[in-house]
């Protein structure tokens, strides 16, 4: 076939890409952020693989071996960054709850983008009343504070269904709750450049063509709105994940029998000053180092993909 | 005589100044009034485009000849008016059954480097609209016709996969030609096409338009400001001023005999290079702007000969002896 490839193009253009390359092999800070992100990913997806040790073994979780600290101090290489109040093995846990991390946020930040972009560009495309209403509402939306709002709906879900079931279908309560809570961000991002887009003539020629209003908003004005989407895309998963972490800090998130990285810290915070550091801080610093490697990421993306805060 | 492929009657366009709901109401003589300040673009057009010929319609910066163009696409409602296509009513169908007259008529934009979208290349930006109004081709069939379409306006079919931006601007009028033409319209409205090409470019994309004119009978409605291009390239000529048609004629005679006094003073405005023709004729005053609708002729504030009536009564289109029709009371009256 002639034209099999084609389909498969990317949006972004040959030029495009190398520009956006040429500036990516300058930044080192790039660099660097994208190395570590893309280690998190790997160790997240690979971590029943890398794990010294197997989570559903019985013996996993063994109070004779709690509160074990690091190997470096202990000289103890059983346990390498030592054990967690419970006795499981530090390394293991955060390498589990890396990936929770990591798979809350994408996914909450998938249903973001997706509720986002649909209202965004209904209420940018169609204007008038629609566009009213749908700007209003997501006003509202972020008048309330999103913890505020995941705090209530979670202890109600826990009241209601109990904490067995809860516990049960903790991640994706989560995944739901900073999903819906933080739509507006994306779709006033949208609505803006889709205004912009909207007075371009391709959309005049495409709406000549007799095309409707579906395939005008989605096959031509979506892919020029792409730019920003892909930064705010970045800098939510990061903002999720850290909104995650500080639900399950307060209890309201993942169980402590599936720990992600803000219900280790949690639990690791009361043991700090018994003297058991690690517990808490050996989380908190994978915590941190994750969510400055992706903001490195979304900045640097924000610089590249528009041309106007591009700097030489 | 050739059959009328549009006809356009009363066509009128108001778009309303954006004012915000609350700012609508005017407190006046100890009463809340609503009112809504509205831009009059177009006062009763009337318009025949016929088959096969090039229409120009010429007129200055705001006068409404955009507007005009993109109220026969359907892009915009107008507020008054019919327009027809062959013996059809078009203007107040819905989006479904404007359909049929979507393959019929197109539109080539002004802006070659907007027109075109950044994000799909060539080949995309052709083939949705064939798929979208053919859906019983083959893709073999597409690309074939993709490929005769490309070169037919003198792009190399293998340059079919670059995006928009890696042509030049007489290039991308072109893409925007055989994007017009992929769907095999017979009436094509041209809103400025050339205005942001430079002058050697403009005569390949006017040649071409010319081409395909007498290759599939098409039909123009060809707005521009350049009078040089209405010349050479159109049958008939409307001038325009403030949403009205003030003469239309067959191109010979009104470039050789011009009877508005506006179009009198704009074909005066052309440079020339013989040095003994007359002085161009200076109009005095600014273009009014019509939040108002019109009484009278618009042309009254400007025109040197304007008496009484002229504020009073606005002219209709009267047929000259030599097919033109002008809309002049002083014409009518034989005052000039």
């Amino acid at each position: 076939m002639k034209y099999t490839r084609k389909d498969l193009m990317h949006p972004l253009s040959d030029s495009r890409f190398s520009h956006m390359w040429s500036g990516f092999i300058g930044d080192k800070l790039a660099i660097l952020a994208l190395i570590i992100f893309a280690f998190y990913c790997l160790v997240a997806l690979l971590a029943p693989l890398l794990t010294p040790y197997d989570v559903n073994d019985v013996n996993f979780m063994d109070l004779m071996n709690a509160e074990i600290a690091p190997s470096w101090i202990t000289q103890d290489y059983h346990f390498l960054l030592g054990t967690d109040a419970q006795g499981r093995d530090l390394l293991t846990v955060i390498l589990y709850g890396t990936r929770l991390s990591l798979t809350i946020g994408i996914c909450a930040v998938l249903i973001q983008a997706t509720l986002g972009i649909c209202i965004g560009l209904v209420a940018g495309y169609l204007g008038g009343r629609i566009d009213n209403f749908l700007m209003r509402c997501a006003d509202i939306q972020l008048s309330f504070s999103n913890m505020m709002v995941a705090i209530i709906f979670l202890a109600i879900v826990q009241s209601l269904f109990g904490l067995a079931v809860y516990q049960q279908l903790a991640m994706v309560i989560l995944i739901l709750v900073i999903g819906l809570s933080e739509w507006p961000l994306f779709a006033r991002t949208i609505r803006a450049s889709v205004l912009a887009e909207k007075q371009q003539e391709y959309v005049d020629a495409a709406r000549v063509m007799g095309f409707g209003s579906k395939r005008i908003m989605f096959r031509h004005i979506l892919p020029n709105t792409l730019s920003p989407i892909l930064v705010i895309f970045t800098i939510q998963i990061a903002n999720a994940i850290i909104a995650e972490a500080a639900l399950s800090f307060l209890g309201l998130g993942m169980p402590s029998t599936e720990p992600s990285l803000g219900a280790l810290i949690s639990e690791g915070f009361s043991y700090m000053f018994s003297g058991s550091w690690w517990i808490c801080v050996i989380p908190s610093v994978t915590l941190i180092i994750l969510i400055l490697a992706m903001n490195l990421l979304g900045d640097w993306l924000r610089d590249h993909l528009n041309p106007k805060v591009y700097k030489d | 005589m050739s059959t009328p492929l549009i006809q356009i009657s009363g066509l009128e366009k108001a778009f309303a100044t954006k004012e915000s709901w609350l700012g609508q109401w005017r407190f006046h003589r100890g009463k809340f009034k609503k009112h809504q300040d509205s831009i009059h673009a177009l006062n009763g057009v009337n318009l025949t485009i016929n088959q096969g010929e090039t229409l120009c319609v010429v007129g200055e910066t705001g006068c409404g000849k955009s507007t005009l163009a993109r109220a026969i696409m359907g892009l915009i409602n107008p507020s008054a008016g019919e327009i027809h296509y062959l013996d059809q009513r078009i203007d107040h169908l819905s989006d479904q059954q404007r359909m049929l007259f979507r393959r019929r008529m197109q539109m080539v934009f002004q802006n070659p480097y907007a027109s075109l979208n950044p994000r799909m290349t060539v080949y995309q930006t052709l083939k949705e609209p064939i798929i979208f109004h053919n859906p019983e081709l083959s893709l073999a069939q597409v690309d074939q016709q993709i490929d005769d379409l490309l070169e037919s306006v003198g792009i190399s079919a293998s340059s079919s996969d670059r995006y928009p931006h890696e042509f030049s601007g007489g290039q991308r009028q072109r893409i925007s030609l055989a994007r017009a033409l992929s769907v095999e319209p017979d009436f094509i409205v041209a809103d400025e096409p050339l205005s942001a090409l430079d002058v050697s470019v403009q005569a390949q994309v006017l040649n071409l338009m010319m081409d395909k004119q007498e290759e599939r009978n098409l039909s123009y409605l060809f707005i521009t400001h350049d009078l040089a291009v209405v010349e050479h390239f159109a049958t008939r000529v409307a001038v325009m001023y403030l949403g009205r048609i003030c003469e239309l004629a067959p191109t010979n005679t009104l470039f050789n005999q011009p009877k508005h006094p506006y179009t009198r003073a704009l074909l005066s405005a052309i440079p020339r290079l013989d040095s003994n023709t007359a002085e161009p004729i200076r109009l005095i005053g600014e273009v009014p702007v019509p939040t108002e609708q019109p009484i009278g002729c618009v042309f009254q504030a400007r025109c040197p000969y304007a008496n009484q009536r002229c504020y009073d009564e606005s002219p209709a289109m009267i047929a000259q002896e030599d097919t033109s029709s002008v809309a002049c009371h002083a014409i009518e009256e034989k005052r000039l």
